[in-house]
């Protein structure tokens, strides 16, 4: 049988990359993200016994990093602030992405929250429809839409902007 | 499958494996190629969610969690040595205090004892008779031939581990203390003490002590006659 030492580690190897950039895109700060990961193991960790279904770790883990999102402004009191735009990327190395991949990443970045976190689900996590509406307790067709609208703002803005840089360029 | 609702389907999920959509695409090439290109898009989206993450994150979780954890432990331990430690303690010096207690000076526990006397005798079962004096004195393996008029109390009281038969004498000269003391009891107790208000005489009968104590101003010589006499232990 495996220790919960064990399952704890299983479970970090296995989420901790998903977990940490879902918290990425959820805050759009790397450090506060990393803070709120490490709460939301170690929270993890503390109820461990609790997850039977290992079907069930991710969204289990995607719940708690939520409330530690939450508690995070309970904490310190802070007024829910979309931070700004700019903050995110700006420390990725020009070589490793393309312009238009930082315009993409700018435009998910700037979609509001609710249509944001269904999509970066759907993303990072494969989530289905039916996955999503469990997760953030929605019902169905409100996730579609908000999908649905996420993508149509996100290839509109980046059909406005490569027809601004022809204009510029011709 | 109009338009929007295709546009609305192939957006919420590119995907998508319905079969109406499907049906859709194939069925006009316009869609086909929208289809795609939002496929193409969410390629990109999922590039583009795709940040690096810190290298040792891994590790530091696992860290993080095993420290705690550590940490926990020994504060845990320590909590419990700590318990451990106060109750050792307490038990050391309440046994250090019980065993001063029960081999304290024998003369000093005699003398405040008869200082409580008048309280001990409103409490007891009076008059003591011969038979019940000496259904006490038995378990000491001693017995009074002959009864003592004053005698008006028999009582067994602990001073300290030693379990003595108390026999109180009402007399002319106030209350007069009788102590039958036990067969092993190693306490070393002088012929005569006394303090400001009692004092005591130590009487040897076949190897028993028994002691008699009253007031400063008390003639105790008749009453050790009377003892000697009368009281009696069986080898």
């Amino acid at each position: 049988m495996k220790t919960k030492q064990q399952r704890y580690e299983a479970l970090v190897h296995a989420f901790h990359a998903d977990i940490y950039r879902y918290a990425v895109w959820l805050v759009k700060d790397k450090s506060v993200a990393e803070d709120i990961v490490q709460e939301t193991f170690l929270r993890a960790w503390k109820s461990l016994d609790a997850l039977q279904d290992e079907h069930a770790a991710k969204s289990w883990l995607i719940t708690i990093l939520k409330r530690e999102n939450a508690r995070r402004f309970e904490r310190k009191q802070l007024p829910m602030v979309e931070v700004d735009e700019e903050f995110l990327f700006d420390e990725i190395e020009p070589t490793q992405v393309s312009m238009q991949q930082r315009d993409i990443q700018r435009l998910l970045a700037g979609l509001s929250i609710e249509y944001r976190e269904p999509l970066v689900l759907q993303l990072i996590f494969g989530m289905s429809g039916d996955e999503i509406a469990q997760q953030l307790d929605l019902n169905k067709n409100t996730v579609m839409t908000r999908l649905f609208r996420a993508r149509n703002q996100i290839r509109e803005a980046l059909v406005t902007q490569s027809n601004l840089r022809g204009a510029k360029n011709g | 499958m109009d338009e929007l609702e295709f546009r609305r389907r192939v957006y919420a999920d590119p995907q998508t494996t319905d079969e109406a959509v499907i049906a859709a695409a194939k069925a006009d090439a316009s869609k086909q190629a929208f289809w795609n290109d939002v496929k193409s898009l969410d390629k990109k989206l999922e590039k583009a969610t795709h940040i690096a993450v810190p290298t040792d994150l891994a590790h530091r979780l696992i860290w993080q969690q095993s420290t705690k954890l550590y940490t926990r432990k020994k504060q845990k331990t320590r909590g419990l040595f700590a318990v451990a430690a106060s109750i050792a303690l307490v038990v050391g010096v309440s046994f250090t205090l019980w065993s001063q207690w029960l081999n304290a000076d024998l003369q000093s526990q005699l003398l405040t004892h008869v200082a409580h006397v008048e309280e001990e005798i409103s409490h007891a079962q009076k008059p003591a008779d011969l038979t019940h004096i000496n259904a006490r004195l038995a378990s000491f393996g001693g017995y009074l031939e002959q009864g003592i008029d004053e005698i008006e109390v028999a009582n067994y009281c602990y001073l300290g581990a030693a379990k003595t038969l108390h026999l109180i004498l009402k007399t002319a000269q106030g209350s007069l203390s009788v102590f039958v003391l036990p067969e092993h009891e190693n306490r070393v107790l002088p012929d005569q003490f006394s303090n400001a208000q009692f004092k005591g005489s130590l009487l040897n009968l076949s190897n028993r002590n028994v002691v008699l104590v009253g007031g400063q101003n008390a003639d105790l010589s008749w009453l050790e006659d009377k003892i000697e006499q009368r009281l009696k232990f069986s080898a």
